[in-house]
């Protein structure tokens, strides 16, 4: 895999390329680049022909290991790694570790390995298990097993062993990756952890150095899910300013986790250059088709009609939002819904508009709010289809702006569209 | 008589069952027939759009008027231009009366000559569905052939209340041809009932048949009845229904049971089971069903099926289906489509057997493959028999042909 940084605008965004793959070496992935986010080896709801009917270029596959380790023995048998394996072999394919989508529970920590809670319960992972999982899985990139269980509420002893951890298990796999025949030139992103604190994310990348990573992975500021929708900009800037000031600038670094679109511009601007689709994903899961505008362009139609106000998500201390998240899923006031319509909502029982007017996707092209309303009213399965499909199309176009704002020096201009949109909704 | 949106072209007719290849036109497309129809309750096959059906071929679907006239109602579905269009379907559909739903689903229905009075399973208030109301609200659905409201009697009832029954089926035949408003887009069939009394379906039959339709359904069958009864109610059915017209058995889908069918005569099913089965990781194939879920097929990395050309069989193992079976929403799909796929083959077969004149030879090789102990269900082969096929006289009954040809 080859990463190379074209342009750095004034802001520290970058735009690159990740290419040379060694599976398809003619596929070419701009950054800031989209991973597309899988459970169980598929991307949520979508088949391979209804993801084609979303996009039929290239993309990248976000697979994380929790949802796949139950069946890694069978992978193992078959022979030809996960791609295949799934039925997606078109696609390539990146392993991590947890799955951004979904909160990794707090604690459950072991000298040795980290927990992955599966469908069976929890599972104890060390660095050599996770190692021959991959082997198994054979995927054309993966993340370095990885303690990134810290918050802004972790203790400095926490966030200390997060890191010691991180770091010990970087280098057992950096080594055992080194001696595989199957994984030898499979690029491996190491992971900087360190959660709220300067010092430990310092002392984790220079802890790191020398361990061949292939990019970085920006991990504990936040335990996936819900959780990360809810990043504290104010607490989060001056640390990753830091952490990404002393990373070297020719490798790639991932954020993981269904941060909003506001913020995943605040971290494009920063220098982050990959990123997954869990927040379309959650979205979707809560029966809200993003209407956000995605793009500076004009041919796009502007949103003219007053949408739904939402207000503020209400501010909850961590720990405590991790409690209530815990018993009822995003009904909950800290759910934030200023970027989606709720479809589930009575008001779209007769609105023949569709999800977003002015959008190509297939559902929009095809379906009115009121049909998909009456999906999601009665639980039918074609309704998460349809909005699934609809996010995920508007979340690829989103990046392509972001994209093209960094080449035309308007990331500026996009994310003041983006503010204006959230403000006239909170009123 | 009035010229009713249906055509019906016999194509071909079997020399030795019952069983025909039929064109029917309809106002939205044309469907082949024997047909098997998928069930789309709520206006929409569970987890699957439209374009895959149409990829697979699908003519014509159900959908379900009690759960469409509750959600999301007739006003809404008129004001929309009918459930095509709501559901983005441009080929056929067909609505059932509601009152299977009503007498199934709900303990507390009650049957009058007005109509099936039930409560409200949303607010408990008292509802009343008559003749007239259903119509309205399959008129406002649009469907191409709507269901006359019957009067449902559970197939392991006996006594008067079948007869009852049967008679008043007739009345809310009238009822509702007198209601129904759009005669020129929609086929109003009638529903044969009569229980399993031969007596009482024969003059079921007979007093439908006075009436001026485009079509008839066999009711009250499927219903728990043994299968000895079942086929012969069936038989008689198809004897006494007129051969120039659609004869739509309902809810019946397993494919034995649709081959024998076939040979009787009939022309239309329905069934949720290869929907339903799917969406509990169970898919269909020549010799019966694999449950995916099984550990037996984590490491079989054959397709579902070998022979099987659905886009699910090109793409996914039975291993990989394993592992996502009843866990990942995708599963679904991907094994609706299969199964899917696997019932409109085997009625294209049946299609395509029955306009060679090769029919009876896929019947034995059905049979041999479905049952390869040859362990035939009783009432198959009692069934076969009355149409000419003997399953286990096989090696004679070839002779037999070879001389007829």
């Amino acid at each position: 895999m080859k990463f190379a940084v074209s342009l750095v605008a004034e802001s520290s965004a970058r735009l690159g390329s990740l290419t040379e793959f060694a599976r398809i070496p003619e596929a070419v992935f701009e950054t800031p680049l989209l991973l597309l986010h899988t459970r169980g080896a598929s991307v949520p709801h979508l088949s391979y022909d209804l993801l084609q009917m979303v996009s039929t270029g290239h993309h990248m596959l976000q697979m994380p290991l929790v949802t796949l380790v139950d069946h890694t023995k069978n992978v193992k048998a078959f022979g030809k790694g996960i791609a295949e394996f799934a039925g997606l072999k078109e696609y390539l394919n990146y392993v991590s570790v947890q799955d951004s989508g979904t909160t990794t529970p707090e604690g459950y920590h072991e000298k040795n390995s980290i927990s992955l809670w599966t469908r069976g319960g929890r599972k104890l992972i060390d660095p050599q298990t996770y190692i021959s999982c991959i082997e198994a899985l054979k995927p054309d990139m993966f993340q370095a097993i990885v303690d990134g269980d810290t918050t802004q509420s972790s203790s400095a002893k926490r966030v200390r062993k997060s890191v010691d951890v991180t770091v010990k298990f970087a280098g057992i796999c950096a080594d055992l990756k080194e001696k595989s025949d199957v994984l030898k030139d499979t690029p491996m992103l190491a992971c900087i952890t360190g959660g709220y604190n300067i010092k430990e994310r310092l002392r984790c990348i220079n802890e790191l150095k020398g361990f061949g990573a292939a990019g970085y992975v920006i991990e504990g500021f936040h335990t996936n899910g819900e959780s990360a929708t809810n990043l504290l900009w104010e607490d989060v800037e001056p640390v990753l300013t830091e952490t990404l000031g002393s990373l070297p600038e020719n490798l790639p670094r991932a954020f993981h986790g269904p941060i909003t679109p506001i913020v995943l511009l605040k971290l494009v601007s920063k220098g982050i250059d990959i990123f997954d689709a869990t927040f379309p994903w959650l979205v979707a899961e809560r029966g809200g088709a993003l209407v956000f505008p995605n793009s500076l362009s004009k041919e796009n139609a502007p949103v003219t009609e007053t949408l739904p106000s939402v207000k503020a998500p209400a501010v909850v201390a961590t720990d405590q939002k991790v409690a209530k998240l815990a018993d009822d899923n995003s009904n909950d006031e800290s759910v934030d819904r200023v970027y989606e319509i709720n479809l589930k909502d009575k008001i779209y029982f007769s609105d023949t508009r569709p999800l977003l007017e002015g959008c190509s996707c297939y559902s929009c092209r095809k379906y009115s709010r009121s049909y998909v309303h009456h999906l999601t009213a009665t639980g039918e399965l074609q309704g998460p289809i349809l909005i699934m499909m609809h996010n995920l199309h508007h979340y690829i176009n989103f990046f392509k702006s972001i994209q093209q704002a960094i080449k035309d020096n308007e990331l500026q201009a996009l994310q003041s569209k983006l503010d204006l949109f959230v403000s006239s909704r909170r009123n | 008589m009035t010229r009713h949106p249906l055509t019906f072209q016999v194509l071909a007719q079997c020399k030795t069952t019952k069983a025909k290849c039929s064109r029917m036109t309809l106002p939205h497309h044309v469907v082949e027939t024997p047909v098997f129809m998928p069930v789309g309750t709520q206006g929409s096959l569970k987890g699957i759009v439209p374009e895959q059906l149409e990829q697979l071929n699908c003519q014509i679907m159900l959908g379900n008027t009690y759960h469409l006239g509750n959600r999301p109602g007739p006003d809404l579905l008129e004001s929309c231009g009918g459930l095509h269009n709501f559901m983005g379907w441009s080929r056929n559909l067909l609505t059932d009366s509601g009152g299977f739903q009503m007498v199934s689903l709900l303990e507390l229905a009650e049957i009058t000559e007005e109509g099936v009075k039930f409560k409200s399973p949303y607010d408990g208030s008292e509802c009343l569905l008559t003749p007239e109301r259903s119509i309205e609200i399959q008129n406002a659905i649009g469907a191409d052939i709507i269901m006359q409201l019957d009067d449902v009697v559970s197939s392991t009832v006996s006594g008067p209340r079948v007869e009852e029954a049967m008679h008043r089926t007739t009345r809310w035949l009238d009822r509702c041809l007198k209601a129904h408003k759009r005669p020129e887009a929609q086929n109003l069939f009638p529903i044969v009932q009569g229980g399993l009394d031969p007596k009482l379906r024969t003059e079921s039959a007979k007093q439908l048949m006075d009436r001026d339709v485009a079509g008839f359904a066999i009711g009250g069958l499927s219903g728990g009845e043994g299968k000895d009864q079942f086929w012969k109610m069936v038989h008689l059915s198809t004897d006494l229904l007129p051969n120039d017209k659609p004869r739509y058995l309902m809810g019946v889908g397993f494919a034995t049971d649709l081959v024998v069918c076939c040979a009787l005569g009939c022309d239309m099913f329905d069934c949720v089971f290869p929907t339903r089965t799917a969406r509990f990781g169970c898919a269909l194939v020549e010799t019966g069903q694999l449950n995916l879920k099984l550990k037996s097929f984590a490491q079989d990395f054959r397709p579902i099926d070998e022979n099987c050309e659905c886009s699910t069989c090109r793409r996914y193992t039975r291993a990989y289906l394993h592992t996502i079976a009843t866990v990942e929403t995708v599963a679904c799909n991907l094994i609706t489509v299969h199964n899917v796929a696997y019932q409109l083959k085997l009625m294209r077969n049946i299609r395509e057997n029955i306009l060679k004149g090769t029919f009876v030879d896929f019947i034995f090789n059905f049979m041999d493959t479905m049952y390869p102990k040859k362990d035939f269900p009783v009432w198959a082969t009692d069934a076969l028999r009355v149409v000419n096929i003997d399953l286990h006289e096989r090696g004679s009954m070839h002779k037999h042909q070879q001389v007829d040809c």
